[in-house]
């Protein structure tokens, strides 16, 4: 089993399956353009460095793709917009403890660096997911977006917005 | 020997602030949790911010029911998404390509006499919008390029619906002629209420290629000759899947379709043709007694819509 150390900003080494990394368009690219996949390279002494994906981060995107391993990796961009997405429950259960918190939303931010499509698809749709029903101020509060407006000038935005019948 | 750091790194990933709000998500990342989202909820989370707001609207990927682009009282598009909301918006706004950009709806639906400005709206607004039925009114100059327009690069529509209901000048035949020689396989095809001679042989052919179910009978002058009704029934007869066909077409056409072939009567004027037990039936048009109703039907079982 060939093994390739990924190095996280805060010089954290992760040694990880080859096979696993298919799953990331960013290091699957690198891989293939330094020829790590050569017989001739010993690719285990040559660590990735991830300099914007913290450890704790690339930890918990190595532990989701141990679990997707062999899943269908996604190509392109042209994903079918009219399908309904529906996290899975081991997923749900997996975003769920950092849910409305900073992980999360590095860990999205690191599926999107690292180019995992099917990571980062789940994720904005875990995201997606809460604001479902929510009021404003609910989102607000549990987002952590700051009310940059007076009440007046909501109010403004709200009936600009407010198209639907 | 390891690989430079700077191999991986992007200007616009950065490590995050681990208080960070939502807000710290980049504008490609927000975009896609809008996609996900419902009108009504997407709405909700635009207003919280001048950015959210802005990517909100950016965003496009919406999903509706109906997007109706009408002219009937007042230039307006009205759309309703799948839990019937409605949605109003005026072809002189700017941001319509972006509010339905890559959007999807079940129908499309264009009503109502259309000038150059409309068509440079639609052409702008629908462009990426992905339909699956598509009703529109000829009515005006515009409707056969719009109608071409919308069906560019288009290989599969479940239903067409071609609506006008009057008298049609001469290049306004020609045109939607045109228009019907390029229209793409669609499952289900309608041409409705047409005064116009707009139907030839060649056209019917064409027509009853690129189409499971096609109904042609609210055009109530046709040129359709023998020759075009024996390669329509040919064509119901000889396709792999279902075919029906129907179409106003000259009775004495319809005489002479029937001398050459031989038919069983299963009641009154439906019939069966005995070799390849494909139906036929005919009736008079009460408005116009030159002319047959006819419709012809595959012995392949039909398919449900």
């Amino acid at each position: 089993m060939v093994l390739i150390t990924l190095v996280s900003s805060d010089e954290q080494n992760f040694p990880v399956e080859r096979e696993l990394l298919k799953q990331s368009g960013t290091i699957e690219t690198l891989i293939v353009n330094m020829n790590l996949d050569d017989e001739d390279t010993d690719a285990a002494a040559m660590p990735i460095p991830l300099p914007n994906v913290k450890g704790d981060v690339l930890e918990k995107v190595i532990q989701w793709m141990e679990h997707h391993k062999g899943d269908p990796v996604k190509e392109g961009d042209n994903e079918d917009n009219n399908a309904e997405i529906v996290v899975p429950q081991w997923d749900d259960d997996f975003f769920k403890p950092a849910m409305y918190g900073s992980k999360h939303l590095e860990l999205t931010v690191a599926a999107s660096y690292l180019d995992i499509k099917n990571l980062l698809t789940l994720s904005c749709k875990a995201i997606s997911n809460t604001f479902k029903g929510k009021t404003g101020p609910q989102i607000r509060e549990e987002w952590g977006v700051p009310n940059e407006f007076t009440p007046e000038e909501e109010e403004a935005i709200r009936k600009e917005n407010e198209w639907s019948e | 020997m390891t690989i430079s750091s700077s191999a991986l790194t992007t200007e616009s990933s950065s490590i995050m602030d681990p208080k960070a709000s939502i807000l710290c998500l980049p504008n490609e990342i927000l975009s896609k949790i809008f996609e996900n989202l419902p009108s009504k909820d997407r709405e909700n989370v635009g207003i919280l911010s001048d950015r959210l707001d802005d990517i909100e609207k950016r965003t496009g990927c919406r999903d509706f029911s109906t997007i109706c682009f009408s002219t009937i009282d007042k230039p307006e598009i009205v759309a309703r998404d799948v839990n019937a909301n409605k949605f109003r918006k005026w072809p002189s706004e700017e941001g319509l390509a972006n509010f339905f950009r890559r959007s999807t709806c079940r129908s499309l639906v264009i009503d109502g006499p259309l000038t150059v400005e409309h068509e440079q709206c639609i052409r702008s607004a629908f462009k990426s919008v992905d339909y699956k039925e598509l009703l529109v009114d000829f009515k005006g100059d515009y409707s056969g390029r719009i109608l071409i327009d919308l069906l560019r690069s288009r290989s599969d529509i479940e239903q067409l619906h071609i609506g006008g209901s009057r008298w049609m000048l001469e290049k306004e035949v020609e045109e939607t002629r045109r228009v019907l020689m390029i229209i793409p396989t669609t499952r289900r095809l309608a041409v409705a209420a047409s005064e116009g001679k707009i139907l030839t042989d060649s056209i019917l052919a064409h027509l009853v290629s690129v189409s499971h179910y096609t109904d042609l009978g609210g055009v109530k002058e046709t040129d359709v000759t023998v020759e075009g009704l024996e390669t329509a029934f040919e064509m119901v007869s000889a396709a792999s899947h279902y075919k029906e066909v129907s179409c106003t077409v000259p009775a004495s056409a319809v005489h002479q379709f029937l001398d050459r072939r031989q038919f069983s009567v299963v009641f009154r004027t439906n019939l069966q043709h005995i070799a390849t037990g494909t139906k036929f039936n005919y009736r008079l048009d009460r408005d116009n007694q030159d002319y047959l109703y006819v419709s012809i039907q595959s012995d392949k079982s039909p398919v449900p819509l």
